[in-house]
């Protein structure tokens, strides 16, 4: 038996010697030998803003990677067809598979790809692992400055303009006005602060919490939900998550001070306690079965009006989610972009395509048939006139206080390392201190680790 | 004559080598060069997306991997999980093959039944046991109120703590893979013939005689199979989880993943997977020897 | 008197027999419930509106079929039955070639002498245990290139284009990592046929190749059809492989359709358990209707390795 399991494992070892010798793993990878090429580029990768009009375009085909799953979008794209006679494939795909599908085309150096969608915590791996082009240079500063200033920072990184904004969006303080009218409370008046936010709470939870009311749910999940709702609350009290040198010092300041908030609110029993368990999707749907009173959530609007799923249509208003001392508001950004890959064989007709998305006329039949916002700062103005619920203001309002994750490269490891300790804490496993102590010290051996090699 | 007996065997040899051309030359094809590419991989730093360069770094990943506390606490969820999942199919499993290979009406609707779980999507059954799992409006909690195991006041959260969702995700997959360890056992009990036991039923045999000295000794091959099979897929666990919970910590598979297609740690991802197959390998070692054992005994 | 007489049929088993009546039916209650509970909860959420589920309601107290009506005429519903058809295509082709090359290989090893016989299969058997997600990235690359086989010794080349976002790369996949676990049950069932059928085929002048076909495999059949009911759940159900090399509904299979109600920030409940139910039921019914050909092909098979 010996034997064999020897001889067995002999064979396997001789297959791989023997079939594939000598193969040179800095190529066979598709390795980024080239990785630092990125930095020496700037206006010289042959891109031009007004080149996109080009005749020579016409009939090219470009392949976009996007968040498309009911088939929406495609629909929109045979308008760019016909404006500009360029030809488009469409992947839609789920959003959890984008970014996977993104890096192994990548990995694979493959040019089937050309346009594709970047969420705003993407926009430095896009930059430094050399996946897409840098259009700090190619989109002109006019241009760049027409943005809602979420949507636009979403897309940089460091300085680099990494994609098109795409759409604007934020976290935002939903609240049911009739359980606050029940709880005694001014159903037009949310909490400013948070600090009023738990006083509200209070109220509501010793009035409602005989009913299985709770005053507020979170997407706490272990998950990217709850760095999100945590970059709300850092950004509320002032805090920041890397000093200059970029050293963590998220564990000090309004950080800390942030996440002793979050473990307040827990522990007073006013937070629903399945928020530890919840995305935001399912804050949603409680926040619409009328379990909660309050909710920090992204852009909802018809879900909520629709009887069909909710009971609380017409029940509730949304606006500005707290902020402490100085700062009025603070909110997760979660604006996304669209870039242009590298390997891409038809950039500028990419790029033609970029430039159609920022366009008012996409933008205004995205936000009409998919209740997406628009990341052109003067279609809001344009827009509010035909918009009866008065939503598109009072998120635009939100925009202005958006916090951005830091979109570093190593940021999605980050996310994973500072939620589960957030979680930790929420859990009352271990002080908010002692937490964030860990996590920034796993963050910065992290980023010792990426650099020093 | 011995001309002959040779040219048999030469003829012998060239068909066997032609039935398994086929085989060896997609194997060969497919599988070896992508395995072989991923053990080079081991020994590269080769992180895509932070711009550092590529570079032979010798052992370095491996060393990373096995000094990493992370690594270490997913092991040991996994084998929690992977000990926990199959010692529970295997006695689910072997008391309902039990059932399931007395004569009794209804039997084929009964044997029917019993597979569905296994034959649910993997990704379906996730999200039906994380929906199962909703804390308030979830079938356990709902169910766990109806039977005032818990008062209405208490309403917990199931899947708060990454330690617990290894229990509530073990009962997820014992539920789907029961059957499958049913299966095997149940075709195992079916090859002992009836005689054993009428033989030991006459010296007054009981129950549990019955079973220790006819059907367990009888079945040990099939266990043994199942076992191995089982710990191979639950070794594995992924799916589940990830619909569960955003911590990669609770898998070596998951963490693995994340290491290659989030982080992209492309060399350490690659040294974590030989790592855990080299595990793997060590048990199917282990399990071939005592197997063999067993036969030669038999 | 009458009453001995109903424990004795109620508790004692017939001497061939293990389980007496009463636990025998104890027992199979139990498992029923287990088995069938979360599967009956599945369907009746899919039939259930949104708010009777979030409040905790366990039957639906307004029985709708929306969920279905919209899994398969709504806006999605071309991209649900395209997964289908891709699906279906995927598991059926997978198993059928998996069988072929599994079925000749295995035969080698079970039934001919030659020399490394053991070391072969085990050696096979050994590459099915590496983790597949670790040789995703350079299979990648392979499928996106298009694969290139050389009959060795010549020149014939069977070059394809890129496989990407075609169903043949799934199924160049699925065949190449099933085929250990396939030729080591067959192999495993092979051994188990009598030498004797065989050498009879021999004597009255069948070759090899004859024997196989007319003697083995005939006698084979609850063991193919194990193997092969092994092989079409699998591919059926696999997801990480399929969510890397499918773009679009020219090849996303169903688990990436039921994967993609899943959200951003949350997933679509009504939908999924609909979809996820009607996704599940052709795999449910074929192994319902196979399940004595698993029970009986497993016999013995794969044991002696």
């Amino acid at each position: 038996m010996k034997r064999h399991s020897v001889v067995a494992a002999g064979i396997v070892g001789l297959f791989l010697v023997s079939g594939c010798g000598g193969a040179p793993p800095t190529t066979s990878g598709g390795g980024n030998s080239d990785s630092n090429g990125q930095n020496a580029e700037g206006s010289s990768n042959g891109l031009s803003w007004s080149g996109t009009s080009d005749p020579s375009l016409k009939g090219q085909t470009i392949t976009v990677l996007w968040t498309d799953t009911n088939g929406i979008r495609g629909k929109l794209l045979k308008q760019f067809t016909k404006d500009t006679g360029i030809k488009v494939k469409e992947i839609g795909v789920d959003y959890n598979s984008v970014y996977n599908k993104v890096t192994t085309a990548a990995m694979a150096r493959s040019s089937d790809i050309d346009v594709v969608e970047m969420d705003t915590i993407w926009a430095g791996q896009y930059y430094k692992g050399n996946i897409a082009v840098d259009l700090t240079h190619v989109i002109p500063k006019d241009v760049q400055d027409k943005f809602t200033p979420s949507s636009l920072s979403a897309a940089s990184y460091d300085g680099h303009l990494m994609g098109i904004p795409w759409f604007s969006s934020s976290k935002h303080l939903f609240w049911n006005k009739e359980l606050f009218k029940e709880a005694g409370l001014d159903p037009n008046r949310p909490p400013k602060t948070y600090d009023e936010f738990l006083k509200d709470s209070k109220i509501i939870q010793s009035k409602l919490g005989g009913k299985g009311i709770y005053a507020s749910g979170w997407s706490w999940k272990q998950a990217e939900s709850l760095t999100c709702d945590y970059v709300g609350f850092l950004g509320a009290y002032g805090g920041a998550f890397f000093d200059k040198n970029n050293k963590p010092i998220f564990d000090t300041g309004g950080g800390l001070q942030g996440l002793k908030e979050m473990v307040t609110l827990m522990k007073s029993g006013t937070v629903d306690p399945a928020s530890l368990q919840w995305d935001e999707q399912d804050v949603a749907n409680a926040f619409m079965a009328g379990k909660i009173a309050m909710m920090s959530n992204w852009e909802e609007g018809d879900n909520l009006n629709d009887p069909k799923q909710s009971k609380i249509a017409g029940k509730w208003a949304v606006g500005l989610l707290p902020g402490e001392g100085q700062v009025t508001s603070a909110a997760c950004t979660g604006s996304e972009g669209l870039a242009i890959m590298k390997t891409s064989k038809h950039k500028e007709a990419a790029l033609a395509f970029l430039k159609w998305i920022a366009g008012d006329e996409y933008q205004t039949m995205e936000y009409k048939q998919e209740g997406q916002y628009p990341s052109v700062q003067a279609l809001y103005t344009k827009l509010s006139s035909s918009d009866k619920s008065g939503l598109l203001l009072k998120f635009d309002e939100q925009f202005k206080y958006g916090v951005n994750r830091p979109n570093a490269p190593g940021y999605v490891q980050w996310s994973d390392i500072i939620s589960a300790r957030l979680h930790d804490a929420l859990l009352g496993q271990g002080t908010p201190e002692y937490n964030l102590k860990v996590a920034a010290n796993e963050v910065q051996s992290q980023e010792a680790l990426s650099s020093s090699q | 004559m011995k001309k002959f007996y040779i040219t048999q065997r030469h003829k012998d040899v060239g068909f066997a080598l032609l039935l398994i051309l086929p085989t060896v030359l997609v194997l060969l094809r497919i599988f070896v060069y992508p395995i072989y590419q991923s053990a080079v991989w081991s020994f590269f730093h080769y992180n895509l997306m932070d711009g550092s360069p590529v570079q032979f770094i010798g052992w370095q990943n491996y060393k990373d991997v096995l000094t990493s506390v992370a690594f270490w606490l997913a092991t040991q969820r996994t084998v929690y999980f992977t000990v926990l999942t199959v010692l529970f199919e295997l006695v689910l499993g072997f008391f309902s093959a039990l059932l399931l290979n007395q004569h009794f009406r209804g039997r084929t609707f009964f044997r029917a039944i019993i597979i569905i779980p296994w034959a649910l999507l993997t990704l379906v059954n996730g999200l039906l046991w994380d929906w199962i799992y909703q804390p308030g409006f979830g079938l356990f909690t709902v169910l766990l109120h109806g039977l005032h195991i818990l008062s209405p006041q208490q309403n917990p959260v199931w899947l708060a703590n990454s330690s617990s969702i290894m229990n509530f995700v073990s009962v997820a997959d014992i539920w789907k893979m029961t059957p499958f360890m049913t299966l095997i056992l149940l075709a195992g009990m079916q090859a002992i013939p009836e005689e054993l036991y009428e033989a030991v039923a006459i010296d007054g045999a009981g129950f549990w005689n019955k079973l220790i000295h006819v059907t367990i000794p009888q079945l040990m091959p099939s266990i043994l199979v199942a076992i191995v099979l089982r710990i191979m897929g639950a070794f594995r666990v992924y799916d589940i989880l990830t619909v569960f919970t955003g911590d990669p910590q609770t898998s070596i598979t998951y963490l693995t993943f994340n290491y290659a297609f989030r982080y992209f740690y492309l060399g350490k991802a690659s040294a974590m997977a030989w790592i855990s197959t080299i595990f793997i390998l060590i048990l199917i070692v282990i399990y071939i020897r005592v197997l063999k054992k067993n036969l030669d005994q038999a | 008197m009458a009453v001995s007489a109903v424990r004795k049929r109620l508790f004692e088993p017939r001497p061939s027999e293990l389980v007496p009546k009463f636990w025998l039916w104890l027992g199979l209650m139990l498992l029923l419930i287990f088995t069938l509970a979360p599967f009956v909860y599945l369907f009746t959420s899919s039939i259930s509106i949104t708010p009777d589920l979030l409040s905790g309601k366990l039957l639906p107290h307004h029985p709708t079929l929306s969920n279905y009506v919209n899994l398969l005429t709504g806006q999605g519903s071309a991209n649900y039955i395209a997964a289908m058809r891709n699906s279906v295509e995927v598991a059926a082709c997978t198993t059928v070639l998996s069988m072929i090359f599994g079925i000749l290989a295995a035969y080698a090893f079970a039934r001919v002498r030659f020399p490394f016989r053991m070391s072969m299969l085990f050696g096979i058997l050994a590459m099915q245990i590496l983790p597949s997600i670790s040789i995703l990235v350079p299979l990648y690359i392979m499928m996106r290139n298009g694969v290139s086989i050389t009959i060795p010794f010549t020149h014939i080349t069977w070059q394809t284009g890129s496989l990407l976002d075609s169903v043949w790369s799934l199924v160049i996949a699925y065949t190449t990592f099933s085929l250990p676990f396939v030729i080591w049950l067959l192999a495993g069932y092979f051994q188990t046929i009598s030498k004797d059928l065989e050498e009879a085929a021999f004597v009255d002048g069948c070759g090899r190749w004859r024997a196989m076909f007319r003697v083995i495999l005939p006698l084979s059949v609850p063991g193919i059809a194990a193997t092969a009911i092994f092989t079409l759940l699998n591919a059926w159900d696999e997801y990480v492989i399929a969510n890397a090399f499918t773009q679009t509904y020219a090849s996303k299979t169903l688990p990436i359709a039921i994967a993609e109600f899943v959200g951003k920030h949350g997933m679509d409940w009504g939908l999924m358990t609909a979809g996820g139910f009607v996704g599940s039921l052709p795999p449910v019914i074929i192994a319902m209707f196979l399940y004595r050909y698993i029970v009986n092909g497993l016999t013995a098979g794969g044991i002696k390795g």
